[in-house]
């Protein structure tokens, strides 16, 4: 842990702030006024047209979480995480379930939100295995580099980049798909990436306007609903394991059945080939 | 061995042996007995078998709970066996918490012979580091449907003289058989001396069928099928076998005492049925007069072969019908 938070915390109360409207919409108790009020507004254009608010979405991408690090900590073998844009605790914390399979697992949750930090001190007090630091995914470099994580994670040997819900908070011109590609090519081969992505897909009129209400409602980040199409070029560089970019309720669900839920969003897991062909050629070559 | 360990006894030792190395051309795949013993509390299971548990616990909560009360029917019928004079027991499927049964029977009878057999080399090597010290016991590797392979091994015979009677006990382990369990347990029915006792008990689908066909999908999912069975189906696995008092019953309530009851309430939740019975000198009888066998039956003890039990061949057949899944 590198940075220590500004005077107050950082923190200011009084504009809806992104990780706390997302612990407001899973029933957590980090939030104020400023966001509930968001959350509420948000959920009130979903509900106004029948369809499934940010409750529904939250639960459905804590339920992913919970599944694909289980998978990952499992029969993937993964044993070290790194959890870029973690939210408050109560997204789901994969420290728990990566730990409970792998008691060795390693956790490194990266957030730029003063509060995250705040928080995540205080859970993590008493676990070696676990630490955050509080770096902006903008600035990747640091993530990478950074002394806290360096400490726990060997990027000489594969990890799971967790992108849960984030990469939808960066618009284009901030170029998501570069620092997904430079994350990428900084990991080990055999490396994961789980991605969980606010789609426009199944309802393009609502989308747009939910995203314009983030605006409206000036939470810290704008949201950038994408096709599949869009969120599947993420996985440029990885193979997708089965069943593919889909939404959250269909990755490997626990219980039987099809169920789509809220739709309102994909998810997938994707794994860096061992063998690149490029690579391989070229070792031929010498 | 002279120390009882309790409910769990292989936890603490367990916890030394080194995990096998990932098999680098591959996923590891979870073991059924690993999972049993990770869901008991036990120390020898590795990530994916505590990911299959877990997704277990998710589908049914109640899962730690019918591992359980599985454990303390094995204790509670192995108990009850050496009581009725048994000294022989072989345990099939023993998985790598083996330990429990030579330790319950020995305690009653301290010349207790167990035999224990499983088909994981990662259990049989655990297993035999664990009895190192016992000269009562010993560890066969084994697929529990080769019975001659089984009862021929000299480890075995060393032991167990099956002239004689023997406990063959088959706990949480025949729903792992997709094919014909019903065939399996008849092979040690024919092999075993009158007086023998067969324990069995099975994965089902009379409660909370479900998530017990969900857990056996999850199971098939990770490389270890298994099937639930109806009770009908369960039943006829003791054909040719008389059950002992009181018959098929869930885990939970067999010659359960109030305290085995106190965290389950209702004995449905124990989720296996299970059942302990006797290879009698008639039930013998019958079984050599299908052989052709010309053994004569013990005086006064014989039974006219009534039509409705045993089952007959063709009610078995039509019991199962299952395909392999997966």
């Amino acid at each position: 842990m590198t940075d220590d938070p500004p005077p107050n915390g950082g923190i200011d109360t009084t504009i809806p702030n992104v990780a706390r409207v997302w612990d407001y919409q899973l029933g957590g108790k980090d939030n104020f006024d400023a966001d509930r009020t968001a959350a509420d507004a948000l959920n009130k254009a979903c509900r106004a047209v029948g369809a499934p608010d940010g409750t529904v979405v939250a639960r459905e991408n804590r339920d992913f979480i919970r599944r694909a690090v289980g998978y990952l900590a499992g029969p993937a073998g993964i044993g070290q995480f790194i959890d870029i844009g973690a939210g408050l605790p109560t997204q789901g914390n994969v420290h728990h379930i990566a730990q409970k399979i792998n008691p060795d697992a390693k956790v490194v949750y990266v957030d730029y939100d003063p509060m995250v930090l705040a928080h995540a001190r205080g859970l993590l007090a008493d676990n070696d295995n676990t630490t955050v630091i509080t770096v902006d995914l903008r600035h990747r470099d640091e993530i990478l580099h950074n002394p806290g994580l360096v400490a726990l994670i060997d990027l000489t040997k594969p990890v799971a980049v967790l992108l849960v819900a984030v990469l939808h908070l960066l618009p284009d011109d901030e170029n998501p798909a570069g620092i997904v590609a430079q994350l990428r090519d900084a990991i080990a081969p055999g490396s994961y990436l789980a991605v969980t992505h606010v789609t426009s897909d199944a309802r393009p009129e609502l989308a747009a306007k939910v995203a314009d209400e983030f605006a409206r409602l000036r939470i810290t980040t704008p949201l950038i609903p994408r096709t599949r199409h869009e969120i599947g070029a993420f996985f440029n560089g990885f193979d997708l394991v089965e069943p593919g970019l889909v939404f959250p309720t269909r990755w490997n669900p626990i219980r039987v059945g099809d169920d789509p839920g809220a739709q309102w969003m994909y998810a997938g897991v994707g794994r860096k080939p061992t063998h690149d062909p490029a690579r391989v050629a070229e070792s031929g070559d010498r | 061995m002279d120390k009882p360990l309790g409910d769990r006894p292989s936890v603490g030792i367990a916890r030394e042996a080194e995990p096998p190395p990932r098999d680098p051309a591959g996923p590891d795949v979870a073991s059924a007995a690993r999972v049993y013993d990770y869901l008991l509390g036990g120390g020898q299971n590795f990530a994916v078998d505590r990911w299959l548990a877990e997704q277990f616990l998710e589908l049914e909560p109640d899962t730690r709970l019918i591992a359980r009360h599985n454990r303390a029917f094995l204790g509670r019928a192995v108990r009850f066996l050496a009581g009725q004079g048994i000294r022989q027991f072989i345990d099939l499927g023993a998985g790598p918490t083996a330990g429990n049964v030579h330790e319950i029977a020995q305690k009653i009878a301290p010349d207790a012979s167990v035999v224990y057999v499983d088909n994981d080399p990662v259990a049989v090597a655990l297993g035999r580091r664990l009895l190192a010290d016992n000269p009562h016991t010993t560890v066969i590797e084994a697929d529990l449907r080769h019975t001659d392979t089984i009862l021929a091994h000299p480890d075995l015979q060393a032991l167990v003289g099956v002239r004689q009677p023997v406990a063959v006990l088959a706990v949480a382990v025949l729903h792992f058989l997709l094919d014909d369990p019903h065939a399996v347990v008849g092979l040690y029915r024919d092999a075993v001396a009158p007086g023998s006792y067969l324990v069995i008990s099975h994965l089902t689908r009379e409660h909370r069928a479900q998530e017990m066909a969900g857990i056996s999908r999850l199971g098939t999912q990770a490389g270890t099928p298994s099937t639930p069975r109806t009770r009908t189906q369960i039943e006829v696995l003791f054909d040719g076998w008389d059950l002992v008092a009181p018959g098929l019953t869930w885990t939970a309530a067999w010659r359960a005492e109030r305290e085995d009851l106190a965290d389950i309430g209702d004995p449905a939740r124990s989720n296996l049925l299970a059942g302990v019975a006797i290879k009698t000198h008639s039930t013998a009888a019958r079984t050599t007069e299908r052989l052709g066998m010309t053994e004569p039956p013990a005086t006064g003890q014989q039974e006219p072969h009534h039509p409705a039990s045993p089952p007959t061949t063709a009610t078995v057949g039509a019991a199962f019908t299952l395909t392999r899944a997966g």
